[in-house]
């Protein structure tokens, strides 16, 4: 079984600071920074994928979205999949979830190569809020 | 059509021209690189230079020639730049050979792989922002095209490769040089009144037209072709290649057969196709793997570390030592291997092309239409979807279709590499030419069969190290 918490990019640190810092810059000269737009700080998503571990060609992902501050499973989302590869120049792969009981939502995924994967779990939800995660699948073979 | 490119290319700003649109294209990338999204395929840092530039230089070098360094966007604030800052300097002289460039080349190959660059738009914008900065930071303070001749790791690896090219910068009637009393091609068209005032520049790579031969070191800059008061300097055909197996005294760089430095490049250049390639495929992790157990270790730096030393120091030695010792003794001589080796290594020049070739078209082509929808979400995160939504299900040319494609850059590389070697066996040795030849073609053959073993596993788009 692979479970993954909710996931944290990992950076390397001068990367981050410097990262941080342009897009301070960044948010300076549009004229002032946006509060964030999303609930990704209020949900908690926990995935397993199978095959474990994940081999080319169709893989199911099983998501379970839970509200962090109730607890609950988060109901009546729209949560679509997106894979791209690390490495740039594969077209990505699409796939919507379907909710198979309440807060977890099943999708398949076409995995067309060998390699690293990052999928970008995408989610409406049915209060309004959206809610966006990416999730590295290295290895897959 | 000839004659209206001939113009344009005795334009003074016909590089400009070329370099524009690169250069806005490269601002476009660095700051979608540094500012955009930070998921490689969803980025034009990542995207446009690890699959579609590196496709298109190839490609451009199999067919035309060093058209890259021609329209290099690097050189536009360095030409900027000197007319704040006139160079003072001269390039020291114990730096003047490729071994620096030959380090930096292989400096890059060990941190695309160590550090993922294709897959860090940040990394990459930052890769982009630091070759602008070292052209303009080496250029700002020596004289002439040191940059191009002694660091550019891009422009060793497009001398190499343009050495197969069809064009050629070169002299077109060599009786009009013999009278030529100006010689502007290498020093620059002089004012008439103020002789020490260049007006136009001549060759900053020190290539002396009448006595140029080949593309080394030939950054298709046309200096030469628009201080040429005569009009006899043109961007010409010749046969790809053929610049491998002469081996006269050649203008700005010597002779090849006594060049280390530029054998090795040469070597460095070939062997880092088959190792560029090898890290593509699944095997890799097994050998990681493999080696991190001897060593004792999970960091993946030392680990590659060993696995470039083998490959491009243990390997080459090896193969090349044993097929210098052949030659040898097929030859009945009892010279140095060394120079046997530095004699023979251009000869793999072509069979090292086709295999960057047949990697990087695989990426160019398979991938060959994904900057569209990149582009288009590039432009509509502005705010306005100006090139519409994002197509994202365009993709490129199957597999099934690009791998006959490689076969053939493949084979193509092999029968080169035959070729010059055969030459290079005739020039030096003529009476048992065949002996000499036969290790080489061994050779050729072991690295070809190693290439087609490489290109026939399953691609895998890398990045993971020790399954972590």
């Amino acid at each position: 079984m692979h479970v993954r918490l909710p996931s944290a990019r990992r950076r390397h640190g001068l990367r981050s600071a410097g990262g941080f810092l342009l897009g301070l810059a960044a948010c300076l000269i549009a004229g002032g920074c946006q509060p964030p737009a999303d609930a990704a700080a209020q949900i908690a998503l926990e995935w397993t994928v199978t095959p474990d571990p994940p081999a080319a060609g169709t893989a199911r992902f099983s998501l379970t979205l839970t509200d962090t501050a109730t607890r609950q499973p988060v109901r009546g989302a729209e949560v679509r999949l997106e894979g791209n590869m690390s490495h740039p120049g594969m077209k990505p792969v699409f796939s919507t979830a379907r909710e198979v009981a309440p807060g977890r939502y099943e999708a398949p995924v076409e995995l067309t190569m060998a390699g690293d994967w990052v999928i970008l779990v995408d989610a409406a939800l049915a209060d309004g809020r959206s809610f966006e995660r990416q999730v590295s699948l290295p290895g897959v073979r | 059509m000839a004659r209206l490119l001939r113009r344009f290319l005795r334009w003074r700003h016909s590089r400009k021209v070329m370099q524009l649109p690169l250069f806005a294209v490269a601002v476009v990338m660095v700051v979608h690189g540094l500012f955009g999204p930070q998921l490689a395929p969803k980025n034009l840092a990542t995207l446009l230079t690890w699959v579609h530039y590196r496709g298109a230089l190839v490609l451009v070098l199999l067919v035309a020639g060093n058209l890259f360094c021609m329209a290099c966007p690097f050189m536009l604030p360095r030409e900027l730049a000197r007319r704040l800052f006139k160079p003072a300097s001269n390039w020291p002289l114990r730096l003047r050979n490729k071994w620096l460039s030959i380090s930096l080349f292989v400096l890059i190959l060990f941190s695309y792989e160590l550090f993922d660059l294709w897959g860090s738009p940040w990394w990459t914008a930052c890769l982009i922002l630091a070759y602008f900065t070292g052209a303009l930071v080496v250029d700002a303070r020596f004289k002439n095209a040191s940059f191009c001749k002694y660091v550019c790791p891009i422009g060793q690896f497009n001398f190499v490769a343009s050495t197969v090219s069809p064009l050629e910068v070169k002299v077109e009637n060599l009786d009009v040089c013999t009278t030529c009393t100006t010689y502007d091609c290498i020093r620059g068209t002089r004012h008439p009144e103020e002789p020490a005032l260049v007006i136009k520049r001549g060759c900053e790579l020190a290539l002396f037209q009448p006595k140029k031969v080949g593309n080394m070191d030939c950054t298709f800059c046309l200096d030469c072709v628009q201080a040429c008061p005569h009009d006899n300097v043109v961007l010409g055909t010749r046969l790809p290649a053929s610049e491998l197996w002469a081996d006269p005294r050649r203008s700005g760089i010597g002779v090849f057969s006594k060049r280390k430095d530029l054998a090795a490049l040469a070597l460095v250049f070939t062997f880092g196709a088959l190792l560029n390639a090898f890290g593509m495929v699944s095997p890799v992790y097994a050998v990681q793997a493999w080696l991190a157990g001897v060593m004792g270790t999970t960091h993946e730096a030392p680990v590659l570390a060993m696995l470039f030393v083998a490959a491009l120091v243990v390997e080459p030695v090896l193969l090349l030592g044993l097929a210098a010792w052949l030659t040898r003794r097929g030859a009945g001589t009892r010279e140095p291997l060394l120079p046997l080796v530095t004699r023979f290594a251009y000869s793999l020049v072509p069979l090292g092309f086709g295999v960057w070739l047949a990697h990087y078209t695989f990426h160019l082509l398979t991938g060959l239409w994904t900057f569209v929808p990149v582009a288009q979400a590039a432009v509509a995160s502005l705010g306005r979807p100006l090139l519409g939504a994002p197509r994202w299900g365009l993709g490129g040319l199957p597999e099934r279709f690009v791998f006959p494609l490689e076969l053939g850059f493949l084979g193509l590389g092999f029968l080169g590499s035959l070729l010059v070697a055969h030459r290079i066996a005739e020039r030096e040795y003529p009476a048992r030419a065949a002996r000499a030849f036969a290790p080489w073609a061994g050779l050729c053959l072991l690295l070809t069969a190693a290439a087609l073993w490489l290109l026939s596993q399953p691609m895998e788009m890398r990045g993971t190290f020790l399954g972590s």
